[in-house]
């Protein structure tokens, strides 16, 4: 194996395994996603900064917890590729709808 | 600069708390989690109260914690999950009073991460494992067992892991003796979800069984099931007599911990002032000035007082406790003279000293009178259960025993030939017939401490240096410090020797506590053999002269010091510990107790006799308790009336509160009506105040709703002397008095405003300045106008004249409730800065004056380090660099730590810092004592 494919498979592994690690061809939505799951994930470590936004929010602890762990599911929205797919299926069934034909290549 | 920092009043909020028997005790205990430190307590089934056992700050974050037990075991352990990257597992040692590391397993790196292992702890409800969990991907599980010698062991991890998940929630279930499984509720957020549930944006919450195979020690994912996607909490259900647990989800909306973290304080002003509190049990005007007062109690084996004695000048009044306590005339004391002392002696009787001698009242009420010798009279006296000691006019000391007939009689007598100020004879031991020493003082000191020995009678062993000031009083008295050693296996004889000095020193130690007219108190330790002094510490106490009398407390004696303030003296979690008490300055005080008060204190003040008893005494600052109707932002002083002037701010919350149909209407309709606050009964009011938040909440008015209130508040009452509400959406945010030059000296308010602020994402609809004119000589509010701008104004200042407003986000927001200003916290000490937090702390930096000073602490904090490695696996300097590496700044609480270390690790730091422990106790102490409190 060459030097660089095992530099790769290295990397790779270590993506695996730490999740939320970087590289060079990282989307920018990738990068703001992880970004985001690793904040949410600090707030709700530091019991401290969950009671400071629970007072200001008016709410208990329990729910900011729990509103902020829901957040990292999807902190900045769907993914744009499944975005692209969604509204391609959405035109064809529209195009199907009015009649028209559709050909797939 | 350097700083030293320490804690003044330890975190109040509780993030995580668990029930179990650490001590290994039938005794139920809580341990609590203030988020940096760890509190266990130990509640009184008999009378409700709940005690600190013991407090120790960790110097890491804790994030989770479990009890658990081994099988067929009585002591549970302590698991702590924290941003260590480590798991600790804890024992309580209950001999030595502290946490003792069983276990510490490293699996990642340190900090709040994403996928490091410590946000989540579920137990295995036999003790046989527990798994830890990450909030995203990575979960563990150690097995535990026991070793030959009953020892815990851990085994290395197992990993459960599973990517793309969030966990939410995670317990133990009960399976008997079945092989462990652990349930957790996660969702899965991989990219390959199908399009519909991309399109509701919400994904499947799964409840997921893993168990562990102890006879493959692996972990298997069981199975998986889909649940309600707002679950959010797993708890377990006992169910079955020993049986499989069954297993419930709880969709809970508002979780325990709400509850725990204390939601009524939310919504108060605090006054704290330094002090034990105190409740008044009784009180009762006495006629005239009382010059002494003691307690007798019913026997020497009964501690139920039976009667208060109260001397006045020419007459003494005998009280005796009952139902009520009155007046009585057949105790046999002399009521028409001046009693200087009044005590029981022997098994039975009652001694009166009196200026013409001494009565001896035997149980069966025989009187025997010894007359003091020509026109000689008695001036000062002093006993203990068998012995006697006075002095006459002059400097004449006589000391007399009580025989084996139960006869006082005269042993010996000296004449010292100047006049004696204060005489204290110490107390019997324990197993002993007679005290071996008596202390006298004189006009112009020094101290001596005499022997009583039959071959040295009255002779002088040991002299304490008072820098010829006048001594007021004396007092001798012993108390358990510290803890027993463990039985250490020592190298050499001289450590042997070294052990068992400390190990004397560690039990019952006789103190000599001085008291000196110019406010001063010094104490030191009296050896037991040799009567030598040493040990001594200096502390002001007030301005007037320091007098003492003995008290019991729950955990041992104690003794009152009374000056101009009134402290207490007694020992907290092993230490010597001196506290003010808050309480009117007290001439004379002693211990009390009745059926209904084992505990209280009697004492007088002036021409005032009161009963009362010190509540909490873990808890060192009194509070004082304002209810607010909103959560508190910003408060300032009127800078002439010094009435608090504050604003209260609710987000998510109605102005106008929508009429509930049927109870509660007229609460809610006072809720309504801050007329009613203003002049109706507080104290009733707060409480329907209180109910109405605690169990009836508002429903939530949801994002951008706000009510804010404006009060004023008189400080030494706590009467609300104004509460303007703001209209509906309007939110305070800054507030100051400012005095315009134009205006000539009047003091106007002003308070900056947002409107329909929504907080996440950032909008406000309008913002204003309103300006209030106040009037009614302060009292009240009156709103002058209202400025438009154009943003929140989040900074207000008096600047020269004019207003200094922080409108654009140049000037940062700073915290609503941390606060951090400079002041002098002790009589005389040096400015320091002193911080409040949100987790309820207040903390103080200590600037240093010499740099010998700032050499010291820093090695003995470079030691601490070292030798005493915080408890959840943190290192500590990592820790407290957190945020910021940190410069110049001493660790107080870590210095401090040093107090409750056992004596042989005290011996290796002091060597290492080429000192004896007792000096560096002796400067923690002094530092605190100085500088703070």
């Amino acid at each position: 194996m060459s030097e660089r494919e095992s530099l790769n498979s290295q990397l790779e592994h270590l993506q695996m395994r730490y999740v939320g690690t970087g590289h060079s061809d990282i989307s920018k939505y990738e990068f703001l996603t992880n970004q985001h799951r690793d904040t949410y994930s600090s707030y709700v470590g530091h019991n401290s900064l969950l009671s400071l936004f629970a007072i200001a929010e008016n709410e208990s602890m329990g729910r900011v917890r729990f509103n902020l762990l829901h957040k990292m599911i999807q902190p900045c929205g769907p993914s744009p590729a499944s975005k692209d797919k969604k509204d391609v299926l959405q035109t064809i069934a529209l195009l199907l709808k009015k009649g028209k034909e559709v050909i797939f290549i | 600069m350097y700083l030293y920092n320490l804690t003044i009043q330890k975190p109040t909020s509780i993030y995580h708390s668990i029930v179990g028997n650490f001590s290994g005790t039938k005794q139920i205990e809580i341990l609590v989690s203030h988020g940096r430190s760890l509190e266990l307590l130990r509640p009184d089934e008999t009378n409700g109260k709940i005690t600190s056992v013991l407090y120790t700050e960790v110097f890491g974050l804790i994030r989770s914690i479990a009890p658990f037990r081994l099988t067929s075991g009585t002591k549970d352990y302590i698991i702590i999950g924290s941003e260590s990257g480590r798991v600790v597992i804890l024992e309580y040692n209950p001999n030595k009073n502290r946490f003792e590391k069983v276990h510490q397993e490293t699996f990642g790196r340190t900090g709040c991460r994403r996928i490091v292992p410590g946000q989540y702890l579920a137990t295995d409800p036999r003790g046989r494992a527990f798994m830890i969990g990450a909030i995203e991907k990575q979960k563990l599980v150690y097995i535990l067992n026991r070793d030959s010698a009953a020892r815990l062991t851990i085994s290395s991890p197992l990993e459960a892991h599973k990517s793309h998940t969030i966990l939410f929630a995670m317990c133990g279930v009960d399976v008997g003796f079945e092989n462990p499984i652990f349930a957790t509720l996660s969702v899965d957020y991989s990219d390959d979800t199908d399009l519909e549930e991309m399109e509701d944006n919400h994904s499947k919450m799964m409840l997921t069984f893993y168990e562990l195979d102890l006879g493959l020690n692996n972990v298997v994912r069981k199975w998986s099931e889909e649940v309600e996607s707002s679950s959010n909490l797993l708890m377990t259900v006992p169910g079955g007599s020993d049986g499989p647990g069954v297993m419930d989800l709880v969709n809970e909306e508002q979780p325990q911990i709400y509850a725990l973290t204390g939601v009524a304080d939310r919504s108060a002003m605090r006054v704290l002032r330094y002090g034990l509190p105190i409740a008044q049990i009784a009180g009762t005007p006495l006629p005239g000035i009382p010059s002494g007062l003691w307690t007798i109690p019913r026997s020497q084996e009964d501690s139920i007082d039976k009667y208060i004695v109260v001397s006045f000048i020419g007459s003494t009044l005998v009280l005796s406790v009952g139902e009520t306590v009155e007046e009585v005339v057949d105790s046999g004391i002399l009521a028409t003279t001046t009693s200087i002392l009044v005590r029981p002696i022997g098994a039975d009787s009652i001694i009166q000293v009196f200026p013409h001698g001494i009565r001896h009242i035997k149980g069966d009420r025989r009187i025997n009178e010894w007359r003091a010798p020509g026109r000689k009279t008695i001036s000062l006296a002093t006993s203990n259960a068998t012995q006697v000691v006075i002095a006459l006019g002059g400097g004449e000391v006589i000391y007399f025993e009580l025989d084996a007939a139960g006869n006082l009689s005269e042993v010996a007598k000296k004449e010292f030939r100047r006049e004696i100020s204060a005489l204290e004879i110490a107390p019997v031991r324990k197993g002993r017939q007679m005290a071996r020493f008596v202390a006298i003082g004189d006009w112009e000191g020094p101290v001596r401490v005499l022997s009583l020995d039959k071959d040295n009678l009255l002779n002088q062993v040991s002299v304490l240096d008072t820098e010829r000031m006048h001594i007021e009083s004396l007092m001798m008295n012993e108390m358990t410090i510290g803890v027993e050693m463990p039985e250490g296996t020592a190298s050499s004889s001289s450590a042997i020797a070294k052990q068992q000095q400390l190990q004397n020193q560690s039990n019952q130690v006789l103190f000599l506590n001085v008291g000196l007219k110019n406010g001063v108190m010094k104490r030191a330790v009296v050896d037991p053999i040799t009567g030598e002094l040493s040990d001594t510490r200096t502390r002001l106490l007030g301005r007037k002269p320091v007098k003492f009398s003995r008290v019991k407390l729950k955990s041992g004696n104690a003794v009152l010091a009374l000056s101009s303030r009134v402290w207490l003296c007694y020992v907290n979690q092993g230490r010597y510990d001196m506290v003010p008490v808050s309480v009117e300055p007290l001439d004379n005080a002693s211990g009390f107790s009745s059926e209904h008060c084992p505990d209280g204190i009697v004492a007088t003040s002036e021409n005032n006799l009161k009963i009362f008893v010190i509540e909490k005494l873990s808890e060192k600052f009194n509070q004082v308790n304002v209810p607010y109707k909103c959560t508190p932002r910003r408060f300032v002083v009127h800078p002439q009336t010094h009435y608090i002037v504050s604003i209260e701010t609710e987000h998510n919350y109605l102005n106008e509160l929508p009429t509930p149909k049927e109870n509660g209407s007229n609460k809610m309709a006072e809720d309504k009506d801050p007329e009613v606050k203003r002049e109706g009964d507080d104290m009733d009011y707060e409480v329907d105040q209180f109910s109405l938040n605690q169990n009836d909440k508002p429903p939530k008015a949801g994002d951008g709703k706000w009510l804010s209130y404006i009060r004023v508040l008189e400080p030494v009452s706590y009467r609300t002397l104004d509460l303007v509400k703001l209209d509906q959406d309007e939110a305070a945010y800054s507030l100051a008095t400012c005095i315009f030059h134009d205006r000539e000296g009047e003091v106007f308010l002003a308070v900056g405003c947002g409107k329909g602020v929504q907080l996440n994402p950032r909008k406000v609809e309008s913002a204003s300045i309103h300006l209030y004119r106040f009037t009614n000589n302060g009292q009240t509010l009156q709103l002058v106008y209202k400025t438009e701008v154009e943003e929140v104004p989040y900074a207000i200042s008096h600047f020269q004249g004019r207003l200094l407003v922080g409108i654009a986000n140049q000037l940062r927001i700073y915290e609503m409730v941390n606060h951090i200003s400079k002041t002098s916290l002790s009589v005389g000490g040096p400015e320091v800065l002193v911080y409040a937090t949100l987790n309820g702390t207040i903390g103080a930096l200590v600037p240093f004056v010499s740099r010998e000073d700032v050499d010291f602490y820093t090695s003995l904090e470079l030691q601490m380090r070292q030798e005493n490695p915080p408890l959840c696996g943190r290192d500590h300097l990592a820790y407290r660099s957190y945020y910021f590496p940190v410069k110049n700044v001493i660790d107080g609480d870590l210095c401090e730590q040093y107090i409750s270390l056992d004596p042989t690790k005290q011996q290796s730091i002091a060597e290492e810092l080429s000192r004896s422990p007792s000096e560096i106790l002796k400067k923690l102490e002094d530092l605190r004592s100085s500088k703070l409190y």
